[in-house]
């Protein structure tokens, strides 16, 4: 019985895992066990280069281990292993097992163009789904004995596997000592997402503004850990998460710098400016014709009632139905079919654009004030940014409705106390650097 | 360059306090107290603020990285109270006055049938909401404030030159001095009262007295441009008459260009802005005191507590003239503030620093 | 570290907020009225008539309403208005308040007392006198903005429709010079056009807030070059030519000589040559234009003084010469006794795209 113990738990093993095949192989006149999950391993090609590294010689199993580099596993962690896609090779008796890297199956997308940040005139390569492919990536674009490369365990099987890269000359060390001992307190909930990682590392879910900045360019990682941040690369994601985020994120991107320095200026001034059309926008449309319409000119104000004569509801009501239409078509075009998505885009236009002010249902100057926040909360750099204006701009609306301006400018002063009062692990989140 | 960067915020945070009064209630205040040369009051008040700010700093120097807390308590139970009772008191009734003075604004100038109770609830939320949010956060958003707003009102204070008539500057010379003889100029004297803020600003970022003496530089003469503007344009006697002097100076430039028609509004929330940083500021100065004196008050109750003594407090004040009568009666209290509270500082810095030289 | 758990309590304050009832000064602008001409003036019955010109949006264009009521009261009267009318009436965008001839004979210190206090009305908002019938000119005016919505602003917009000739008064400068000690206002006096909208009649000479006398339009245009309000180019017809002035500089300075004030007026004009009849040369016509200007500013001077109207701010020259005291009893005391130095020099720029000789 405990002769084989390993080849028997194997076994048992894969009674209820039909892709954990084991095998009897006579590999230079030892007989042994191979064992492996086909669906990570490629067994054929496998099989092939186990031969072809061995000297044509006979030897014991010790001596296998030794020139196939194996690595003696007990039987508890053999099926662990195998999980990872290594390559088990089990002695003919079945009692002991070393296990080695394999050909893996090809289930890796290659490095690619960005899906979500379209650059201009830029190097395009994005991180993949694979860890070691983006630290290679990482490595690759930032050439340098400083960066630093920590894997993370995190406990929990459903956990994923964390790398955390920074640059040992920039970033402070209590940063570094902080960010790890939070990763590796123990954890409420599998990590296994963004937000799993956030509450981690912050120790609540109730945040607005998110202490990751996502991006998928290995550039811009490189450019954040010049600037003393940590890059927390998590396996099976294709962004790698910066920390701690600055309002700097919002309209700030490293592939601005490929431009002369005083268009980079006004390339984010627009971002800026994009960020406040977004979040005041339809509080200040509000404000102005249901509250304080004396700061319209008299030709507008005028115009502006005939636009909304019919309409039948109050101006409140009237923005918030539109955007949350709005809200609808975004949220809808983001998952639909690239075939399908230039449909609902029209559709959306078209009901939207025409249909909705010919029916009097809104006033024209609804659909020019959606346009208009909707296409700048886009200049925001960060889908992860853009969501947090995109949500906050509601209570905007809704200050506004009850005190017009001066609520609007309410809820503006009160967001900007809270944007000054966040703070990652001590570092204010208001800062320019 | 790193150091003198870090000591911006504060820079700014002291402008920002004074901003707040400045573009809102300085010119009605120093307006009231007599009948021409308002030079000479405004002054006054310039000087007595710079000597009050030179004995704050003169004693906050000495014992850098303390605050009027950490300065008066080892006085003892009795002394420390006596000190810090007033001043508790007195950052109060400012943040109060303050507070419902704009109150008072939003509604003469621009809603008028908004109910003061939710005119003052959405103000003592919100500088409850900056008090909460700690002194260095308030610092902070002043940054952001002042980039926003500062241009803005300055633009408008410019822009209000385009209807001033130079020749109300005459006459200039008020041989009587009859301000000081009157109530009002010692009622007004709040206006001094924003550099009170400067003793509570240690712990948070130090103090170069030489920097802060620059920064009131361009503030005292943004003092004398705000009370003057009304007056260019008004003249003096209409200008007396008015109760935001300042506002409706910049409602009466007319703009063609502009998107907007009456931008006034626009102007007095932008004030706004630096009027709850100076109240939020005040809020959580209290809530700092008292938890540092009565270590067994935590802050956030504390501030809390006197956000509500403010709603409740601001309900209870039924119109503008019992408002300027509260001025009146705490007239006292304002002197003791403005003056026994910086000559207090100076004497502790003194002891301190000479007890730490002979240890 | 700040541990941000106080999130979900803001957003539970937010929450709070938007169940408050609130509903205060919320109307939506197709619910409001925005009359943009307000004209008071004096009724039989009660004391004050207050009539409104008010656009009304309809699916197509703007309709105009004129609507009035009376009572001892302005602000009883609006309220009147308010009533009757099936909307809110909002006064922010009044651009006109038009007095009628005897409100402003009598005095409108109260009338701008009401409008300044209100802060409803903007201070921007200017202020006239007619003789006509208030409704009738309401209406009259409102036919052409039917037809032109922008008409009305143009006459009086400095950057479209509007003459050197016509005096503008804000109500913010009749709140001014009501309580200025050294200080008056010329009001427009219009009335309805038969081809235009507007005509201009001339200007009402305020003394503070009562209306002493009338200048025809000729006179009015003075009072513009004389306070440097001049920003247009403007003709100007001697015996012998025509001149565009395009440029206008006017220098006051007061002295006090023997106890009476003096005022030394230093006007530098600049004018293009038109037209000419006779041959005359450069100075001539230059000497020509001077003195016209010159003596129809005395003739001016002499109207105003006795008027004890001052809308050129001659007291103003003298503040920084007598004490506060004096300066009180300016309008009585010295303004009469006034003695204008008028020095009226010419340049003229160019004469066209001809050459003299």
């Amino acid at each position: 019985m405990r002769a084989n113990s390993c080849l028997a738990d194997l076994q048992q093993a894969a009674a209820s895992r039909e892709d954990l095949k084991i095998e009897p192989f006579v590999l230079r006149g030892t007989p042994v066990w191979i064992a492996g999950l086909e669906s990570l391993i490629q067994r054929a090609k496998t099989r092939y280069e186990l031969l072809g590294s061995l000297p044509e010689i006979s030897c014991s199993f010790e001596e296998l281990a030794a020139r196939l580099f194996g690595e003696f596993v007990p039987s508890s962690e053999l099926l662990g292993k195998l999980l990872q896609g290594k390559l088990a090779v089990l002695s003919g008796d079945g009692s002991r097992a070393f296990v080695l890297e394999s050909e893996p199956a090809e289930l890796r997308r290659t490095v690619d163009l960005p899906k979500e940040e379209t650059i201009v005139g830029a190097p395009s390569a994005a991180f993949v789904e694979d860890l070691n492919t983006n630290v290679g990536l990482l490595r690759q674009t930032f050439v340098s004995a400083d960066l630093q490369v920590e894997y993370v365990s995190l406990r929990g099987s459903a956990d994923k596997r964390i790398a955390l890269v920074y640059l040992r000359s920039e970033a402070p060390p209590q940063l570094v000592t902080e960010i790890r001992g939070r990763l590796s307190a123990p954890s409420r909930q599998p990590v296994r997402s963004d937000q799993a990682l956030i509450s981690q590392l912050t120790g609540t879910r109730w945040q607005l503004i998110s202490p990751l900045y996502n991006t998928e360019l290995p550039e811009q990682v490189s450019e954040e850990l010049l600037r003393g941040r940590v890059a927390i690369l998590m396996d099976g994601q294709c962004t790698a998460a910066i920390t701690p985020s600055s309002i700097r994120n919002f309209f700030a991107m490293f592939s601005d710098k490929h431009f002369p320095y005083p268009l980079m200026l006004a390339i984010r001034a627009v971002r800026i400016i994009g960020l406040l059309v977004a979040l005041l926008l339809p509080g200040l449309y509000v404000a102005l014709i249901a509250v304080n319409p004396e700061t319209l000119k008299i030709e507008l104000a005028l115009s502006l009632a005939m636009s909304r004569l019919d309409v039948p509801y109050p101006a409140f009501i009237e923005i918030i139905i539109m955007l949350f239409i709005i809200e609808m078509v975004v949220e809808a075009s983001l998952r639909l079919p690239k075939s399908i998505g230039p449909t609902i885009t029209m559709v959306g236009g078209i009901i939207l654009g025409q249909a909705v002010v010919q029916a009097q249902l809104v006033s024209n100057l609804v659909i020019i004030v959606l346009a208009a926040t909707t296409i700048a909360n886009f200049t925001l750099v960060g889908f992860n940014n853009a969501l947090t204006i995109r949500f906050l701009k509601y209570s905007i609306v809704c200050l506004s409705a009850m005190y017009g301006v001066m609520g609007l400018f309410a809820g503006l002063i009160g967001f900007i106390l809270y944007m000054s009062s966040i703070r990652w692990y001590g570092i204010p989140f208001m800062r320019l650097r | 360059m790193q150091r003198n960067a870090s000591r911006l915020p504060t820079y700014l945070f002291i402008v920002g306090t004074h901003t707040g009064l400045i573009f809102f209630l300085y010119a009605h205040a120093t307006l009231r107290t007599t009948a021409y040369a308002h030079w000479q009051p405004a002054i006054v008040y310039i000087c007595i603020e710079a000597l009050c700010l030179f004995l704050l700093l003169a004693g906050l120097a000495r014992v850098p990285g303390k605050d009027f807390a950490d300065l008066f308590i080892p006085l003892g139970k009795v002394a420390s109270l006596l000190l810090l009772a007033p001043l508790v008191a007195y950052f109060l009734l400012v943040s109060l006055m303050v507070m419902r003075s704009f109150a008072e604004l939003v509604r003469i100038m621009f809603v008028a049938n908004t109910p003061m109770w939710a005119l003052l609830a959405l103000l003592v939320l919100l500088f409850m909401f900056g008090a909460f949010m700690g002194g260095d956060s308030i610092l902070r958003a002043n940054v952001v404030f002042s980039a926003l707003f500062l241009p803005v009102l300055l633009f408008a204070l410019s822009s209000c030159f385009k209807n001033a008539d130079f020749h109300y500057l005459y006459p200039l010379w008020n041989s009587s001095f009859d301000f000081l003889r009157k109530q009002e100029f010692y009622s007004s004297m709040f206006v001094v009262s924003p550099f009170l803020v400067i003793g509570m600003l240690p712990p948070l970022s130090p103090l170069r007295p030489r920097g802060v003496f620059l920064t009131m530089l361009p503030i005292w003469a943004l003092c004398l441009i705000a009370l003057h503007i009304p007056i260019l344009v008004f003249g003096t006697p209409a200008a007396r008459l008015l109760v935001f002097p300042f506002l409706a100076t910049m409602d009466s430039v007319s703009l063609l260009w502009l998107v907007f028609d009456r931008v006034t509004l626009f102007y007095a929330v932008s004030i706004m802005a630096f009027v709850s940083v100076h109240a939020s500021f005040l809020l959580w100065s209290i809530g700092r005191i008292v938890h540092k004196r009565f270590p067994k008050c935590p802050e956030k109750p504390v501030i809390a507590a006197a956000a509500v003594a403010l709603f409740v407090w601001g309900l209870m004040i039924p119109g503008w003239d019992w408002l300027q009568n509260m001025l009146f009666w705490e007239t006292w209290l304002r002197i003791l503030a403005v003056f026994a509270i910086p000559a207090a500082v100076l004497w502790r810095g003194l002891i301190l620093s000479r007890r730490r030289a002979a240890s | 570290m700040i541990r941000p758990r106080r999130l979900p309590s803001c957003i539970a304050l937010i929450c709070a907020l938007t169940v408050l009832p609130g509903c205060w000064d919320i109307k939506d602008i197709n619910h409001r009225v925005l009359p943009i001409i307000m004209g008071i003036s004096y009724s039989k019955d009660h004391k004050y008539k207050v009539s409104l010109q008010v656009p009304v949006p309809t699916a197509r264009n703007i309709r105009i309403l004129v609507v009035s009521a009376e009572a001892a009261t302005l602000s009883k009267a609006i309220s009147h208005l308010d009533m009757n009318i099936e909307s809110n009436l909002d006064l922010t965008h009044m651009q006109l308040i038009l007095f009628d001839r005897k409100v402003a004979e009598e005095g409108i210190q109260d009338e701008i007392a009401f409008a300044m206090r209100t802060q409803e009305i903007p201070m921007k908002a200017l202020l006239a006198v007619t003789n006509e019938d208030m409704e009738s000119f309401l209406r009259k005016t409102g036919n052409s903005v039917v037809q032109n919505g922008s008409s009305f602003m143009n006459f009086f917009n400095k950057n479209a429709g509007w003459d050197p000739q016509i005096t503008l008064s804000a109500l913010w400068q009749a709140f001014e010079t009501i309580h200025s000690e050294t200080k008056d206002i010329a009001l427009p006096v219009i009335r309805a056009g038969t081809s235009t909208m507007l005509e201009f009649e001339g200007s009402a000479l305020m003394s503070k807030d009562r209306m002493v006398g009338q200048i025809p339009p000729e006179q009015s245009l003075l009072v513009n070059i004389a306070n440097n309000q001049i920003e247009d180019a403007v003709l100007e017809v001697t015996k012998s030519s025509s001149l565009l002035i395009v440029r206008n500089s006017t220098r006051h300075r007061g002295s006090i000589v023997d106890g009476r004030p003096v005022l030394h007026t230093r006007m530098q004009l600049s004018a293009i040559v038109k037209e000419k009849h006779d041959d005359k040369s450069e100075d001539e016509i230059a000497s020509e234009l001077t003195e016209q200007i010159r003596t129809r500013y005395e003739l001016l001077y002499e109207k105003l003084l006795k008027a004890k109207s001052d809308p050129t701010g001659a007291g103003q020259h003298f503040r920084g010469l007598l004490p506060y005291e004096e300066l009180t009893a300016w309008r009585e005391r010295y303004y009469p006794r006034l003695i204008l130095k008028c020095d009226v020099s010419t340049v003229i720029v160019n004469q066209g795209n001809i050459s003299s000789n």
